[in-house]
């Protein structure tokens, strides 16, 4: 059986009432993207701008210097000191912040007071203060602080937790973990709760174990939360600063200062605004590359959950 | 015609809203209504210098010139050199400035060469640049010196005062045999204090275009500091300076030393007004910081306290030269100001304690050509940005326990690669 069908030609509807119909989307999406651009795209382009000069802060007056900038920042080895210790810091960072987030959700997922109690509690340090944490591990990890005062009461000797480079940076690692793991544990939790219990019934009755539950079903089905928080912690840590501040105020023997302390430092300290602004178009190019990796790298396992 | 009065009645509103809002052409010159000329005064508000402090100190300039009104401009937490940059840059310059000028900053400052005031108050040659004269201070800030428990050098049994480096390297061997700490210092900022007290007197003596020298790459970081560096750490290997000394705040370090627990103390002279302040404080002395054998003429690290500048963008230059001149010249202005932040000029005595009237006898003793600056520097002085957290932190590191050829090699990598 043979039959045709004749499509009849689109109509093309009048300009208009195409304007019309769009122009609801343009006043109700036009101030957000006059914010974004006022707030993000013009001051990026500034910082650039800013980069190529010599500018001091002090005049208006300046020179345009070229790449020169961006030469030094990988000469200069305080600034190449900071970006490594920021990738440190990042990558560490980031892996403790899920890990610890991760398996602490999966422990108090469940209902009852004392899971909700043990959320509060894990969750409060993320809602305090970057410099008052900084300030409170300083005090509690000082030479004379209350770590090493209760050593020497045991008789065990002093820790130089913030005097000896090597135990500075783990202290510095370990308070930002300490400080931002709540906020993952919060996002996994989300996540967590949102498997449909059918699918752990169904595993139940296969005979799997919690384990087996954990990784063969909560796992895959919060990929995207996981993508989500490794991102956010990544871009977060890469920018790291208050807490440097507060706790080792990039010491000692400048051991600790992150690439945006630096950047603050030279900006403002030093008055090389110009310099400092290329380092933050570094940071800034670095960190969307990264971003973008981590989620198009996460992107496979969130396919699987979307199949 | 309804265009034409909603057109009207906008530009009505807007005139109102500018005239009320104050944007309608006000007068931000500093002119006043009845004629008197207002002087935007940025200075820094300290626990010592206080608003009140400095509204009594320009109190009798503004009695003797009714036609001036000095308002003082309090620059908050962030401080008068963060704050400068920004006003200027929102074309809010004040008047006159407290505040050091830099060769940024100098482009933005009147030339005060003109000005006998000017030029003969302290440090003047030394903080010219390229010959011009843009600040006048009221006296000095002395750097390098060593303050001293007295009853731990009695304890150790040292009688006089080192006059070397290597006299002051056994005093504090005897202190530590006598179970003192030795050094007191700290983390922070405060590091590198000791090993510039250490290092500089000989240094700058040797060489007294050191600081131009340096930046221009014509010496090296590990030739004229290789043997302040090595008897420094000599001094961290011995027990000298503590090795947890990283983790202790400056107020912490100042309270340990005024209380007795440590025996000598390099900072900066205004240690003198704490020890005035305190409660109690133990029986303390002072000395010069001191060269290595064969030194002559140790310099004096310095520098100038309040000095002030005058901003070219102050429509009333005139009656703000005649502001800094009252104050950098009267010598009741002069002497509350060096008594309220503990600094010193020969000459200009005021009510101090006997550690204050050590450190007055040390400017009266010192030569002008002696003083240096440390740290950074000032005026043409001055080493790449950066110097002074770079030679803390390498200090910190001599701490930590790094051998001193490594912070020399550190420090002449640096210098080569901010020097270009």
């Amino acid at each position: 059986m043979h039959s045709s069908l004749t499509v009849a030609p689109a109509r093309r509807r009048p300009a208009a009432r195409v304007w019309r119909d769009r122009l609801p989307g343009i006043v109700m999406g036009g101030p957000a993207v006059l914010v974004f651009v006022a707030m993000f795209i013009v001051p990026m382009i500034l910082a650039f701008v800013l980069s190529l000069t010599d500018w001091n802060g002090y005049s208006l007056n300046f020179t345009f210097i070229g790449f020169e900038n961006y030469t030094e920042v990988f000469r200069n080895p305080r600034t190449v000191d900071a970006a490594i210790f920021t990738a440190v810091v990042a990558f560490f960072g980031t892996v403790l912040c899920n890990g610890v987030g991760l398996a602490l959700a999966a422990l108090i997922a469940g209902p009852g007071r004392t899971n909700t109690l043990m959320r509060t509690i894990f969750f409060y340090p993320y809602i305090i203060s970057a410099l008052i944490i900084g300030f409170l591990w300083s005090a509690i990890l000082a030479p004379e602080g209350a770590v090493n005062e209760l050593l020497g009461h045991l008789g065990i000797p002093a820790v130089p937790f913030l005097t000896e480079v090597g135990f500075a940076k783990a202290s510095v690692i370990l308070t930002i973990v300490w400080s931002h793991f709540g906020f993952n544990m919060i996002l996994f939790l989300a996540g967590i709760k949102s498997v449909p219990t059918e699918y752990y019934e169904a595993a139940t009755v296969d005979g799997a174990s919690r384990w087996q539950q954990f990784r063969a079903v909560t796992l895959p089905l919060i990929a995207p939360v996981f993508t989500v928080n490794l991102v956010l912690t990544l871009v977060g840590l890469l920018k790291v600063y208050d807490v440097v501040l507060a706790l080792t105020d990039g010491g000692p023997a400048a051991s600790t200062q992150t690439i945006v302390y630096q950047i603050l430092k030279d900006s403002f300290a030093q008055s090389r605004l110009g310099f400092g602004a290329a380092q933050a178009v570094i940071l800034l190019l670095v960190t969307a590359v990264l971003g973008l990796a981590v989620t198009f790298a996460r992107r496979g396992a969130e396919k699987k959950v979307a199949a | 015609m309804i265009k034409h009065r909603t057109l009207a009645t906008v530009g009505t509103l807007a005139a109102a809203g500018l005239a009320l809002t104050g944007c309608a052409g006000s007068d931000d010159g500093g002119g006043t209504a009845d004629g008197t000329t207002e002087l935007r005064m940025l200075v820094n508000v300290t626990p010592n210098l206080t608003e009140e402090f400095w509204n009594g100190l320009v109190a009798p300039f503004e009695e003797a010139n009714p036609d001036i009104d000095v308002v003082i401009q309090n620059p908050g937490a962030e401080g008068v050199t963060a704050a400068l940059p920004r006003l200027l840059t929102a074309g809010d310059a004040p008047d006159v400035v407290q505040s050091t000028p830099t060769v940024e900053m100098a482009p933005e400052l009147v030339d005060l060469s003109g000005y006998d005031w000017a030029t003969s108050a302290p440090l003047a040659d030394q903080y010219s640049i390229d010959g011009k004269y843009y600040m006048a201070g009221i006296g000095f800030q002395l750097q390098s010196l060593w303050f001293y428990n007295k009853t731990a050098f009695a304890e150790a049994g040292i009688e006089e005062v080192p006059t070397t480096v290597e006299e002051l390297t056994a005093a504090l061997g005897k202190l530590k045999d006598a179970g003192w700490t030795p050094v007191q210092t700290g983390g922070d900022w405060m590091t590198s204090h000791s090993l510039q007290a250490l290092g500089l007197p000989t240094i700058v003596a040797d060489d007294p275009d050191w600081y131009a020298h340096m930046s221009a790459g014509e010496a090296t970081f590990s030739e004229s500091y290789g043997p302040a560096v090595e008897t420094y750490a000599d001094w961290v290997a011995e027990g000298y300076v503590p090795k947890d000394s990283l983790g202790i705040k400056y107020p912490d370090a100042e309270q340990a030393f005024l209380s007795g627990e440590s025996a000598v103390y390099p900072m900066g002279s205004w240690f003198a007004g704490t020890e005035a302040n305190a409660t109690d404080p133990a029986d303390i002395g002072v000395f010069r910081a001191p060269a290595f054998e064969g030194t002559s003429g140790p310099a004096m690290g310095a520098n100038v306290a309040s000095p002030y500048s005058i901003l070219k963008a102050s429509e009333h230059q005139d009656a703000a030269a005649k502001l800094v001149e009252f104050l950098v010249t009267d010598r009741t202005a002069v002497a509350d100001q060096l008594a309220v932040d503990g600094n010193f000029r020969d000459g200009y005595d005021y009510e101090m304690t006997d550690l204050g009237s050590e450190l007055q006898q040390i400017v009266a003793d010192t030569p002008a050509e002696d003083y240096t600056p440390t740290g950074q520097g000032y005026g043409e002085r001055t080493l790449p940005d950066g110097y002074s957290d770079e030679i803390n932190a390498q200090t910190q590191a001599l701490i930590g326990g790094t051998p001193a050829d490594d912070v020399l090699s550190a420090m002449d990598d640096w210098f080569a690669a901010t020097t270009g």
